[in-house]
């Protein structure tokens, strides 16, 4: 079963396509044309990552690809810019980096 | 082998699509190279067919979104331009994009049209998530349809601002406030003449003001964030009058879940710093600009910047010094074109600079804040920079950008300077009691964006 939590999400939702993606392990439903962010958003989710040195949270910033503190694992490669990133079917979606001890 | 082409334009909002439909009209290919999966950069963004089609913002948008869909238009969508090198003759552009996208052009002319970010505003707290730029929730609310928070404040300065309540308000977010830094700007009506003609903006900030006002959500006049506190993410908004030198006078601490920061813009003067054309100081923006003949040439021949890349005026100035660009590059490559024809867009553009010029009187850069900054504040969000290092690297002798990120690694990270280098070289300013173009700009290195390893060989050595 999938998280559905359509909340934060604005607009007719019925005519969209609904995708299935996986986040920290959880099956989490979106819709095709939302990014990365827009996914993690809506679960209200604002904290994306960690940082290296002070292991501070970090979340969306500057929401166009500049600041790059938005930086998530997508499907196995680190450190890609979730608001840049649309989702797709089955997509493999990993928070709280980087990896620590 | 790296591709010869005439024409090559980098960026493709307002600016950029007019430069490439322009050139396109004249016969003239062109590649037009985009970081976004989808054309119309910030003014003109669409939002993503399957989330429903929106109409463009505005005519000059449609046409434009439309004329790129021409056989002398290539668009390279969704691709980086890491490097930019004068050659003989031309110049080199390093691209990175998805698979099948060349790796190296070389283009006799080049047409700049990067866009602006919005200026990063460093005070305690501004690194918790929940703290976004106005420009994100605009997308995030308009594009993506999706609420970044439920309870928002927004500080900044000037009628975005407004424009984006509207927004959040029309999508059910409750607003805990809208702080304008400046104060009222009752010298308004002495810009009479350059804002008449101007309906639809004004129709669009009187839309605003209404919405605002049937949600009962005023403007609070020189107020701004002092301070963002939560733990994990953003909880409460300290805010404060302007000016607070000491940050001691606090008018309130609110209950938020996120704060929009819309403090002003800054060029991406990456690409054309690296091209190595020269740079001025514009200090009733509080930016670096490339410095540009009356046709948008940069000192550099055969290299042009255009739109908010080059001087933040808006999407209209923007569009119609795209056009301008794209004449004088046809013209740069052999074409005849009619003196006529570049003094009616000349004269179009005087027109909307005039209205810009009104803007930058109206809501200046806040000059406020640096009262903001303590001494654990974050200045480098990348490699986790505090004011107080930085302060301690000028108190050692530090005077330059380019020695605070030798000493400190500031302005080193991920992002390249972009979210550090403003509030550096004002921050040394304000030290020194210097003028903040004093403090310099820092060396330009490629890539000017992170690019995977592989990204840097070309084709053929990969």
């Amino acid at each position: 079963m999938s998280v559905i939590n359509d909340q934060r999400r604005l607009g007719p939702l019925e005519t969209r396509q609904r995708l299935t993606v996986h986040v920290d392990g959880q099956a989490v439903s979106a819709f095709a044309g939302e990014s990365v962010a827009t996914v993690l958003l809506a679960l209200g989710r604002q904290a994306f990552r960690h940082t290296e040195k002070h292991h501070a949270p970090r979340g969306l910033f500057c929401g166009m690809g500049v600041c790059f503190d938005c930086l998530v694992t997508i499907d196995g490669v680190e450190n890609v810019r979730a608001c840049m990133t649309p989702v797709k079917e089955g997509m493999v979606i990993e928070t709280g980096g980087p990896a620590h001890d | 082998m790296t591709e010869s082409i005439e024409l090559a334009v980098v960026g493709a909002g307002p600016a950029g699509l007019a430069a490439a439909v322009e050139a396109a009209g004249l016969g003239l290919p062109v590649t037009l190279v985009d970081a976004f999966a989808l054309p119309g950069g910030q003014y003109y963004k669409q939002t993503p067919p399957e989330l429903g089609a929106t109409a463009p913002p505005d005519k000059h948008a449609a046409y434009l979104l439309d004329g790129i869909d021409h056989d002398a238009v290539r668009l390279l969508s969704g691709t980086s331009v890491w490097g930019l090198f004068p050659e003989d003759d031309g110049y080199l552009l390093c691209l990175y994009g998805p698979p099948g996208t060349p790796r190296r052009i070389k283009a006799r002319a080049v047409i700049l049209a990067p866009g602006a970010h919005d200026r990063p505003v460093p005070f305690p707290g501004w690194t918790l998530p929940g703290v976004i730029t106005a420009g994100a929730a605009l997308t995030m609310v308009k594009h993506q349809h999706v609420l970044p928070g439920r309870r928002i404040l927004l500080s900044g300065t000037g009628p975005l601002q407004l424009v984006l309540a509207r927004h959040l308000i029309d999508a059910g977010a409750e607003l805990a406030g809208v702080l304008d830094a400046n104060g009222f700007p009752w010298s308004g009506w002495r810009h009479a003449g350059a804002v008449w003609g101007q309906w639809e903006r004004l129709r669009e900030g009187w839309e605003s003001l209404r919405t605002m006002q049937r949600a009962g959500v005023g403007i609070r006049w020189r107020h701004q964030i002092v301070r963002a506190e939560g733990e994990g993410q953003v909880e409460r908004a300290a805010i404060g009058p302007v000016p607070n030198a000491d940050r001691k006078s606090l008018t309130e601490t609110v209950p938020v879940d996120t704060i929009c920061l819309g403090f002003g813009f800054i060029p991406s003067i990456q690409l054309s710093r690296l091209a190595g054309c020269e740079h001025t100081y514009r200090p009733e923006q509080r930016i670096y600009t490339p410095v540009r003949d009356e046709g948008l040439q940069t000192t550099l021949p055969g290299l042009f910047v255009v739109g908010d890349g080059a001087r933040i005026g808006g999407k209209d100035v923007a569009r119609l010094e795209g056009q301008l660009a794209a004449l004088g590059a046809a013209r740069s490559l052999g074409q005849d074109i009619a003196p006529a024809r570049i003094a009616d867009v000349q004269q179009a553009l005087a027109r909307q600079r005039r209205f810009a010029g009104v803007l930058d009187a109206l809501f200046p850069y806040s000059t406020h804040l640096a009262d903001l900054l303590t001494d654990d504040t974050i200045l480098c969000r990348c490699e986790e920079i505090t004011v107080g290092e930085v302060r301690r690297a000028i108190a050692e002798g530090a005077t330059t950008v380019s020695a605070i990120r030798m000493l400190t690694r500031a302005g080193m990270g991920r992002c390249q300077g972009r979210m550090c280098g403003s509030s550096v070289a004002e921050l040394v300013a304000q030290e020194l009691g210097q003028p903040v173009e004093a403090a310099g700009l820092p060396t330009p290195r490629p890539p000017v964006v992170p690019i995977p390893l592989d990204g840097l060989i070309d084709d053929e050595e990969a």
